[in-house]
């Protein structure tokens, strides 16, 4: 989901290695900071030639994106559904091992409003969609957004042993509509990229630095950024 | 420390696999009398389960019973899909997931996640020894039903 991430945003700043891995990967942001616009641009990388791509949201977003790289093709080879609750959730992924034709692209927004229950809820979640993702053959990529700060002190680590890739998104203070990005792969340099949301919902998108700026609090959650 | 097993974890895993794959071969001509047999098999049960301990600490012991009454049942739907369930030392029955670790006891989510002093709990490590030796039992659900399993509720402890 890494290498999709790329695709959708493009070559990273000049510390970029040669190679994304494919990894589930987090996205995290807070309110406002794009979350859900990364997830459909990736869904839509590559155009009308892409995998097909399943998003699963608790609600529609409130703007759909235009189609990948202007190809009007690449909004046909995605599915949207809106599951309300964990279970629905549930009966979404188990349906997908069961289709003729399951999706490349496996995208979960809002993980904050599926995380129910006890302090294992985080690691069920994260398992249910590791499940879904490895169940069709071949395995589909695994994206899924958190908005930050988490419900709760114990979810992100717990996320973190079943997402080994991570997005980290920062709006800049004091300038609306722009936002830093950061791509963290195990055994990879970070990269980044700088987004400008347009007020007609495109996304302009240029290679940034992928190191970040210390130690401010990147996850939202009020400790000092974990790793 | 993430959701797969570790290296030297899974190289034992293996090993044990193996042993128990080539013992269950061995021509008739080139079997040892039973009593011989016997020793050898305890001595190479002593050196895995010794190895097992030094692992995955004290999860080894009480796995390795699971796997002897045969707890740990494989649950496959029509597409595929796997789960396990193991029948716990207290007569609960808990679920564990097939691509990644996750159980719905209480060790797991206290031991493993919140104090991250384990890699798993024991009925992890038991679905992995029942793998790696056969003792799986087997059982066809439906999707529905098998959606029901993964979503089953943490136990308490009782």
């Amino acid at each position: 989901m890494a290498a999709a991430l790329e695709r959708a945003l493009g070559p990273a700043g000049p510390e970029a290695d040669a190679s994304v891995p494919e990894a589930p990967l987090l996205v995290l942001g807070p309110a406002g900071s794009g979350r859900t616009a990364l997830l459909l641009r990736a869904a839509l990388a590559g155009g009308g030639d892409g995998p097909r791509a399943l998003f699963l949201a608790p609600s529609a977003p409130s703007r759909l994106p235009e189609g990948g790289g202007g190809d009007p093709r690449a909004l046909q080879r995605l599915e949207l559904r809106y599951p309300p609750t964990l279970a629905a959730l549930a009966q979404e992924l188990g349906a997908m091992a069961a289709r003729a034709r399951p999706p490349g692209l496996l995208l979960l927004d809002g993980l904050e409003h599926y995380i129910q229950g006890g302090p294992s809820a985080p690691a069920r979640l994260a398992a249910l969609l590791l499940e879904a993702s490895r169940a069709p053959r071949p395995p589909a990529r695994l994206l899924a957004a958190l908005r930050v700060p988490p419900p709760g002190p114990r979810v992100l680590p717990v996320l973190r042993r079943y997402f080994p890739a991570e997005c980290r998104l920062r709006p800049l203070p004091g300038v609306p509509l722009r936002v830093n990005v950061r791509l963290v792969l195990p055994g990879s340099v970070p990269r980044g990229w700088r987004l400008r949301f347009e007020p007609h919902g495109g996304l302009n998108v240029t290679p940034g630095p992928g190191d970040g700026d210390g130690d401010e609090d990147e996850d939202g959650d009020g400790s000092g950024d974990e790793g | 420390m993430d959701s797969t097993l570790p290296a030297v974890a899974e190289e034992l895993l293996k090993e044990i696999r193996k042993a128990f794959q080539e013992t269950s071969h061995v021509p008739d001509d080139l079997l040892l009398g039973d009593v011989e047999l016997l020793g050898i098999l305890d001595a190479l049960l002593r050196i895995s389960e010794n190895m097992l301990k030094f692992i995955f600490g004290p999860s080894a012991v009480p796995a390795l019973d699971l796997v002897d009454q045969r707890s740990v049942t494989r649950v496959v739907s029509p597409s595929g899909r796997t789960a396990y369930q193991v029948l716990g030392s207290s007569g609960k029955l808990y679920t564990c997931y097939s691509s990644c670790h996750f159980c719905t006891c209480p060790a797991f989510g206290f031991t493993v996640l919140q104090k991250s002093e384990s890699l798993l709990c024991k009925h992890i490590l038991a679905v992995y020894l029942s793998q790696a030796m056969g003792a799986c039992q087997e059982l066809t659900v439906s999707e529905e039903q098998l959606t029901s399993i993964l979503l089953a509720e943490e136990e308490d402890e009782g």
